[in-house]
């Protein structure tokens, strides 16, 4: 479904945010990424739905080379990947049903099955009854709900979520686990990033462990105890919460 | 690839959603779009004052006292075969007098002490429409001043001479200062939605984040800066023609100007200023709205 084959990204000033990374994802995994801040599990994301483009190696998504896409059919790729972010990215005078909607108008769905489809996506979320709500009335959790419902109501190949529990409380970062958790097991590849140690550690899925832009670990099998030898060697030592 | 209507509807939204800053922008543009029209009134207006001046032009030749009436036939025969002459009017030395004592009013009994008339006989020229202009005129003047018998041609024209000067110097200042506030325009409508897109800077980029194409992103944008410029255009030609009808209400026009009608712009003109409104906000949106497509 995904894989890297040496892939590399620098910035400005030879700042190298990610370096060789070789990874593949298979169709209907769920993978945690993690490290500190700054070892690279944005700009690995953002490789992901082309917000950025890798300097060097190359991406497969569904073994279609992605990493020369034209420009014109970025659109196109971007509405098969479903994207949650720390900030929600809502658009805040769109209610709930015109946030989420707008990407099956993107597609050009009839009126009728948007209407359909958001209602049944917000009923997975349980916001069905937050309709004509707008986000600013929302809570942070129902927020994030919302940028969920948004991201999934394609029925996308992939779901990325970057940070997405990284502004809530322990109880609404669960309940939203639980709704990655759900989506994945209906076929969806899940890759969410996080430094969140106690959620690596209660999700029991494979873990990739980022430092300074290169993949210390990854392994899904690996013991509990050389996985917390590996997160606190990569900056996560502590319990986030 | 999304319908129309969905365009229309994101437009809308917008519209809807940023009111207050649209608002502000459309009252800035209306006042530029006033200002651009107060120019091409006056402008319209200096032109239809000298044709207005220029259409009351008559031309009086006056006589010598030694024109006897065959040589007033003579003369009268040879005003008639020149182009553009439409009639001729002989005034004799008694209906001069007449007529001066009419202008004096009251004051006619001064003229009682005088002796002999002193005034001249004249042919006072109409001419046809289409040649009162003031080069032809001076150019039948200088003729018939040649004429043995004519003493003198007076057609008003030294001080039209002097406002067809002053009225060209004032329509090229108009042009100047004119083409100016365009420039001006251009830039005001380009700012005021920079500034509109700097707080849709956010929105831009969800909707491509959310896999919206460059031309989905950027047509709403179009249409709202269509709509603006169409609206505040209307509305700044609106405004003058509130302020033309109250200037032609209030003013009384003094001396020569007397029986001059001010005119308002022409409707090709409204047209070019409505049209070019729109046009302005579109490409002014275009331009902007691709300063934040880099997502």
């Amino acid at each position: 479904m995904i894989e890297l084959y040496h892939v590399s990204k620098s910035y400005a000033r030879d700042a190298q945010a990610l370096v060789d990374i070789n990874l593949k994802v298979e169709k209907g995994e769920f993978v945690l990424l993690t490290g500190a801040s700054g070892a690279g599990k944005t700009t690995l994301l953002k490789l992901l739905f082309l917000a950025l483009r890798p300097s060097t190696g190359q991406i497969l998504i569904e073994g279609k080379n992605v990493t020369r896409l034209k420009e014109r059919h970025v659109p196109a790729l971007r509405r098969r990947i479903g994207v949650v972010f720390q900030d929600f990215k809502l658009i805040n005078h769109w209610t709930v049903f015109q946030n989420v909607a707008f990407v099956l108008e993107l597609l050009g769905m009839p009126r009728n099955e948007i209407k359909r489809k958001v209602w049944m996506t917000l009923k997975m979320v349980r916001l069905n009854h937050k309709l004509d709500t707008y986000p600013l009335k929302l809570s942070g959790g129902e927020q994030q709900r919302v940028a969920i419902a948004r991201a999934i109501v394609t029925d996308p190949l992939i779901l990325l979520a970057d940070e997405p529990t990284g502004n809530l409380d322990h109880e609404i970062t669960m309940d939203i686990m639980r709704l990655f958790t759900e989506i994945n097991a209906r076929g969806t590849t899940v890759m969410l990033a996080t430094h969140d140690r106690n959620l690596i550690e209660n999700m029991n899925r494979r873990v990739i462990i980022l430092e300074k832009g290169r993949i210390l670990s990854d392994d899904e099998d690996e013991s509990s105890l050389v996985r917390a030898g590996r997160l606190a060697r990569a900056g996560l030592g502590e319990r986030a919460c | 690839m999304r319908k129309a209507g969905t365009v229309f509807q994101l437009a809308f939204q917008d519209l809807k959603a940023n009111f207050a800053v649209h608002l502000v922008a459309a009252a800035v543009i209306s006042a530029a779009f006033l200002t651009v029209g107060l120019f091409v009134l006056t402008a319209a207006n200096l032109d239809a004052l000298t044709r207005y001046w220029e259409k009351k032009i008559q031309v009086c030749a006056y006589l010598d006292d030694s024109v006897d009436e065959e040589k007033k036939q003579e003369l009268l025969s040879r005003l008639y075969s020149m182009a553009g002459v439409e009639s001729v009017e002989y005034v004799d030395k008694d209906q001069a007098m007449e007529d001066f004592k009419g202008m004096l009013g009251k004051d006619a009994d001064l003229l009682e002490g005088l002796e002999e008339n002193p005034l001249p006989a004249s042919f006072l020229i109409k001419l046809a429409y289409e040649a009162r202009d003031v080069e032809r005129v001076k150019k039948l003047s200088r003729e018939v001043g040649s004429w043995q018998g004519v003493t003198e041609v007076d057609y008003g024209g030294s001080w039209l001479d002097s406002f067809s000067s002053a009225i060209g110097i004032a329509r090229a200042a108009v042009f100047v200062l004119g083409g100016l506030i365009v420039v001006a325009v251009v830039f005001i409508i380009s700012n005021t939605i920079r500034l509109t897109m700097y707080s849709r800077k956010e929105e831009i980029g969800i909707m491509k984040l959310v896999g919206a194409g460059n031309l989905l992103v950027r047509l709403p944008f179009v249409l709202e800066g269509i709509l603006q410029g169409l609206v505040t255009s209307a509305l700044g030609v609106g405004g003058l023609w509130i302020m033309y009808l109250a200037a032609l209400k209030g003013a009384s026009w003094p001396g020569v100007f007397s029986g001059f009608s001010p005119v308002f712009i022409s409707g090709t003109a409204l047209a070019a200023i409505v049209l070019g409104g729109a046009f302005l906000g579109a490409m002014g949106s275009l331009s902007r709205v691709s300063d934040f497509m880099r997502i």
